[in-house]
């Protein structure tokens, strides 16, 4: 019995949508219909992206040494940590939660706290491949301002989270990181 | 402003991948939504993630993940005018 209340309490979000969504099935198909496309789409993604990152990210695990991303990445890397941090981060492709695992095991091998905030900054908003597809459907101009601005949100969001953390709370989250395999 | 707000939720919760998105941005683009309001939507899609926060939070402790996301909807807003009155 306890484990499966253990198991509907990990998926509670699930069962909530999975309820929800069937209620919009029958009382609005065409609204349902348009949602478990959007599921499947997001899913198939999902599946086509994460293997691969992991795949990535055991390798980068194994074959980039600790020193060397303390020195490239680290607290004293200055602005080539902060442009690598941006480069890696848009040369990605894939949603957003892949970026995540990525980060921890950026905060293992020792890369400076806000660093890892570009990366993610990046990865969340200027993905190159995004970007072409972006000119491409909205404009160049389009593009090129969103990415300008952009520069300056991912500088100014990992500064001021990182600002508005305590030491104590930034050690929390790189213990954290060491302890996820 | 106060629908580019809309926008900025909605682009908040929705998880569509960048590929559906823009092909959806420009629809609506043509059938005559403001650049502001395709602004917003498009920047909260890309960097707030209400689904993906349990997640977030996994990996980055509640603090962190809840400062980010609010700044980042907060700078979508930004963008939003902005593009609005650049495009």
């Amino acid at each position: 019995m306890d484990k499966i209340i253990k198991v509907i309490k990990r998926y509670r979000f699930f069962i909530i949508l999975l309820v929800i969504n069937t209620i919009i099935l029958i009382v609005k198909p065409d609204i349902g219909l348009k949602s478990l496309q959007l599921t499947k789409s997001n899913a198939l993604e999902m599946l086509s992206i994460l293997p691969p990152v992991f795949i990535l990210l055991g390798l980068l695990d194994v074959w980039v040494k600790r020193e060397t991303m303390i020195k490239f990445m680290g607290e004293k890397s200055g602005i080539i940590g902060v442009l690598l941090a941006f480069l890696l981060g848009s040369a990605a492709a894939g949603p957003l939660y892949a970026a995540f695992p990525v980060a921890a095991v950026l905060l293992k091998k020792g890369s400076k706290f806000s660093n890892v905030l570009i990366m993610i900054g990046a990865w969340s908003t200027t993905k190159i491949p995004l970007l072409l597809f972006e000119a491409s459907s909205m404009g160049i101009k389009f593009m090129i301002t969103r990415f300008i601005l952009n520069i300056f949100g991912i500088a100014i969001i990992a500064y001021t989270v990182e600002k508005l953390l305590s030491k104590r709370e930034i050690d929390k989250i790189y213990n954290n990181a060491a302890s996820m395999e | 402003m106060d629908w580019s707000i809309g926008c900025c939720f909605h682009g908040s919760i929705t998880l569509v991948p960048g590929f559906i998105a823009f092909p959806l941005a420009s629809a609506l683009l043509k059938s005559g939504a403001g650049y502001m309001q395709i602004a917003a939507f498009i920047s909260t899609l890309m960097m707030v993630g209400v689904v993906t926060i349990p997640l977030e939070i996994k990996y980055f402790g509640k603090k962190t993940a809840i400062i980010r996301n609010m700044e980042a909807f907060i700078f979508s807003l930004a963008v939003a005018y902005i593009m609005g009155v650049v495009m």
